[in-house]
């Protein structure tokens, strides 16, 4: 059985329970989705380190209830802006750690959060679909979408743009070609790890990582690009923590490399909008776990005729939209009502477009507003531009 | 976790700020206050502080060895330069700032007008 | 703890009946997290944990609870810094969070009122987009804390010096009793929409004010708020002599210019500026104390006047003593960093304070008398140095120098073993100490409210029992309080 948290034990005990996590700063709008909802103390994050101290202790032994407290919080992260003490910046790795003792004692995830990892182990991917048909998502477009044994660039779809948002790998690959740059996509690509990381479910994490950083290592590229936020924020963030860095390997977010194009000439955006209102939904995995704020809104900025406005809650204020953390999964109905409250969000600027750049976001996303029965147009970034070039 | 970072004494989180935080919002002073190699004397009126330039890196303690340069200015004269009230080249010649050896003017002028 | 009977399932499920399932916990996880807080106070588990939604599921809880003889504990945040929300009987807490609404501001009476669960933060938030020209006041402590609360226990703001501690600008208040009977205090009691004030009739509100949720639970509260003036500024000030600095504070807060003054050792400064735990101590040759000044002005001549005055006060004080400096706020955060910004942008949270795991005081009001302050600073100075903790020492003139706020903030770390018990044992003697010297602790903990009642005037003590005995006679709110077991 694993001790993850025994780890951050001088962290779990610094926490007086100030508060200050539970909105954001100097602000007042509402922060934590599972605090806003559940409303107990122990939903919040101060809560949690509580409870992790708790356990620490021997005060409290692991039970269903932890496992529902831990696994009901989508780690955005968002507390880790707000707490204005020296342990904000650990607190999602705390969360993450509590899941993994939770696992290892038997108590977590939920169940239907062992599914995916099941099929992550068996297929490469957490939805369940047939390893071999991960670059399905090519159907009608085989010849526009580079397949070499080498290249510069890979191009890293990710499990949800592979298996569900399909249109947006095409998008991305036809604005890649746009560019000129020389990538590859790969059949061999595995899930990045992210959905059995933000479970606890660490057995299968480390074939994973060293699988993908084994793939990246045979194309020999030096640039891995990723239309995820989810796989951006796992390959950077999370695969050091496994593995040895590959050198002179850049990771780079659709957005990142794309604004980097539009700054260098290489893509124009020849077609124009007509005074279009959008918005701008910072993913949490993108946003507040990787710092990348500005690319995404400077693709934006740089197209003719498109006004941005911004909702009150943005950058390392956004607003989570529900479906990380295994939320998405474990609590279905209350994942689209944290989304809801985005789309409203978003509704309020007077957008006719919410732009994002997440496939996980996107999906989510487009749930609320089926729900609400919203007029909002949801569209990634990638999927916007594609309609421009 | 964040970890403090510089002296604990009054006086010296103030140097160290001033210092640190000039060097994060200028590159050029940066790359200056990182290629300097140099030991200086501060003294506020209250006791003295000592501040070791040792390339890419900056000390600042109460242990005084020898200084290539002293430095000396009381609190309150500090203050009002920090506020704009004044210039260090006006306190120097008003002998409200002395500088010793006075061939470390200019050097120490580039060190502190930025930072202060 | 209730004792585990066959009514314990009906009382789960009539308690459920009323908030919801979903509002009402007894799992161990919600009690333990409950029952203690940042303090060195001991631990002890409530039963359960209720979150009513209004005023309604408030009376219905208390007269199950009454019919029951179900201990009760009003709770919001948690964070008075006293123990008072540990439940030392056990019995239900009531987590008040979910009443958090701003129900009327009134820009011609000037109040606002509110409901328990607004924060500072909430309050901040509303004046800042919607009663810009308006202006409440704050502690020195983070956003998340019940604006209700810390009126009802006398606690101090940075308006205290103009005002006095908070709950001396409660204008009315709406409570429910023990026996489930709401009460409306003030004017509110003949007008709904009035709550202007309490006089002139009877005045009940000493009936809740101070009590620390004995007589019932408040539900709504009218407290005051102040025009904001166009010019604000801050000072402060470094010196070393503790009487010439005081002889200034004084001046300055009989002069009726200040919105503010503030008395810190440098060691709370060092702690604000996030220095680490026991190393927030005063170091040979620095300077000992640091003045924090507050005042506002309508007009650019008013603000000159007033800033004249202080600085002709402040040369009085150099004469004394010659190492003593003046300076803006804004310069003291461009020297030592946006942490210093705490004193004149609340509500803030001092992380400094907070990121240890334990905050304690024992917060005090006494005489303003000069000779009782300095002996009170040097007292619990070699008290605290005994126990080898930090002087972060925070004072605060009150109500133009009628008394003072006298306080040490305490920050300990409750994984270093031994060390709550050694902060237990300092908070013992340092009340002990100063309650000698005349200062009385606001949000009095139990354990000091025994040694109160054996010194205080015994008629008092008895219309004291007199007047909970008439209110709550089955005792069930926040039992273990001041004598009542």
């Amino acid at each position: 059985m694993t001790d993850e948290i025994s780890k951050y034990k001088e962290e779990i005990y610094s926490c007086t329970r100030c508060g200050t996590c539970k909105y954001i700063y100097h602000v007042y709008d509402d922060s934590c989705p599972s605090g806003k909802k559940f409303r107990f103390e122990t939903f919040y994050p101060s809560g949690k380190l509580h409870i992790a101290r708790g356990l620490l202790e021997g005060k409290l032994e692991w039970s269903e209830r932890i496992r529902d407290i831990l696994f009901s919080c989508p780690l955005c992260g968002n507390c880790e802006t707000q707490c204005q003490c020296r342990q904000h910046d650990v607190l999602v790795d705390i969360y993450e750690a509590l899941r993994a003792d939770a696992v290892s004692h038997g108590v977590g995830p939920l169940p239907s959060q062992k599914v995916f990892a099941e099929a992550i182990e068996k297929e490469h991917n957490p939805y369940k679909e047939d390893h071999t048909n991960r670059l399905n998502w090519k159907e009608g477009i085989e010849s526009e979408v580079p397949q070499k044994e080498a290249a510069e660039i890979l191009y890293f779809v990710g499990c949800t743009s592979s298996y569900r948002q399909k249109d947006l790998a095409q998008a991305t690959v036809k604005i890649l070609n746009k560019t000129g740059v020389d990538y590859t996509v790969s059949e061999d690509e595995w899930c990045c790890g992210s959905p059995i990381m933000r479970t606890g479910q660490l057995d299968s994490v480390e074939d994973v990582v060293k699988h993908n950083l084994d793939l990246i290592k045979k194309i020999g590229a030096k640039k891995v690009v990723t239309s995820c936020a989810g796989c951006y924020r796992t390959m950077k963030v999370d695969f050091p923590k496994y593995a040895e860095q590959l050198e002179g390997v850049e990771i780079l977010h659709i957005t990142e490399f794309l604004q980097q194009m539009i700054e260098a000439g290489k893509l124009e955006l020849p077609k124009k909008l007509e005074n279009v209102i959008v918005t701008y939904h910072d993913p949490c995995h993108l946003g507040r776990h990787s710092g990348v704020y500005d690319a995404p809104r400077a693709i934006i900025q740089a197209i003719p005729g498109v006004t941005l406005i911004e909702m009150s809650r943005v950058r390392e204020n956004a607003w989570c939209c529900g479906a990380g953390g295994g939320v998405k999964s474990g609590f279905k109905d209350w994942s689209v009502e944290i989304s809801a409250e985005r789309i409203k969000e978003a509704e309020e600027t007077g957008c006719t477009i919410l732009l994002s750049a997440c496939p996980f976001c996107k999906t989510n996303l487009q749930d609320a507003i089926k729900a609400a029965n919203s007029k909002i147009q949801l569209m990634d970034i990638v999927d916007l531009l594609n309609k421009l070039i | 976790m964040e970890v403090w970072e510089g002296p604990t004494d009054i006086l010296g989180i103030g140097l160290y700020h001033s210092i640190t935080s000039r060097m994060n919002e200028d590159s050029d002073y940066r790359q200056f206050i990182n290629d300097l190699e140099l030991n200086v004397v501060v003294d506020l009126g209250f006791y003295p502080l000592m501040i070791k330039f040792k390339k890419e890196s900056l000390e600042i303690t109460r242990v005084i060895e020898k200084a290539d340069v002293t430095l000396k200015v009381n609190a309150q004269d500090l203050f009002d330069l920090t506020e704009g009230k004044s210039s260090m080249i006006w306190f120097f010649l008003k002998r409200k700032l002395k500088i010793k050896p006075f061939l470390k003017l200019f050097k120490v002028y580039k060190i502190f007008s930025k930072a202060f | 703890m209730l004792q585990q009977t066959e009514d314990h399932d009906q009382i789960s499920e009539k308690l459920g009946k009323i908030v919801g399932k979903e509002f009402i916990s007894n799992h161990p996880e919600e009690l333990l997290i409950y029952s203690y807080d940042m303090t060195e106070h001991p631990p002890n588990n409530p039963d359960y944990v209720v979150m009513p939604k209004n005023v309604e599921e408030i009376q219905e809880i208390l007269k199950l609870a009454n019919k029951n003889k179900i201990p009760v504990v009003p709770f919001v945040t948690g964070s008075n810094i006293g123990g008072l929300t540990i439940p030392l009987k056990g019995g239900l807490i009531v987590d008040l969070k979910r009443m958090d609404r701003i129900l009327h501001v009134n820009t011609e009476d000037m109040y606002m009122v509110i409901e328990p669960g607004v924060t500072f933060g909430h309050v901040y938030k509303c004046f800042k987009n919607d009663y810009p020209h308006f202006r409440y006041c704050y502690p020195f402590a983070p956003p998340f804390a019940s604006v209700m609360a810390n009126a009802l226990l006398g606690g101090l703001n940075n308006l205290s010096l103009k005002y006095g501690c908070m709950s001396e600008v409660i204008n009315g208040i709406e409570a429910v009793l023990p026996n489930g009977e709401v009460v409306k205090i003030g004017t509110c009691m003949c007008w709904d929409d009035q709550w202007w004030g309490r006089v002139p009739m009877p005045d009940l509100l000493g009936l809740f004010t101070s009590w620390q949720g004995m007589t019932g639970i408040v539900t709504k509260i009218a407290l005051q708020i102040w025009p904001r003036k166009p010019i604000r500024d801050y000072k402060f000030i470094v010196s070393n002599d503790l009487v010439a600095t005081y002889k200034l504070v004084k001046k300055l807060a009989t002069a009726d210019i200040m919105n503010d003054i503030l008395l810190t050792s440098i060691e709370t400064i060092k702690m604000v500026l996030g220095v680490p735990l026991g190393q927030a101590v005063h170091l040979e040759g620095e300077p000992r104390w640091a003045t924090i000044l507050d005042f506002s002005a309508n007009t650019q001549k008013e603000y000159e006047a007033k800033a004249d005055i202080i600085e002709n006060l402040f040369k009085e004080l150099k004469s004394v003593d010659p190492k003593a400096a003046y300076s803006s706020i804004d310069n003291a955060v461009k020297l030592f960093g946006e942490k210093f910004d705490a004193f004149q942008k609340m509500p803030m949270t001092i992380g400094g304070m907070l990121e240890y795991g334990g905050l304690t005081w024992v917060g005090t009001y006494m005489t303003s008398n000069p000779d009782t302050v300095v002996k009170g600073v040097h007292t619990a100075f070699e008290l605290i140095e005994k126990y080898n903790f930090e002087k972060c020492l925070y004072t605060r003139m009150m109500k133009g120098g009628h008394y003072y706020a006298f306080r040490f903030l305490l920050r300990f770390s409750k994984e270093k073993d031994g060390e709550t018990e050694r902060m237990r044992q300092l908070n013992q003697e340092l009340f002990e100490s100063l309650f000698e010297l005349g200062a009385f602790p606001y949000k009095t903990p139990a354990e000091f409210t025994d040694k109160i009642l054996a010194r205080c005037d015994k008629n008092w003590a008895k219309l004291l029992k007199t007047v909970k005995t008439a209110i709550d006679p089955n005792m069930i709110m926040n039992p273990g309080r001041w004598g009542f077991k």
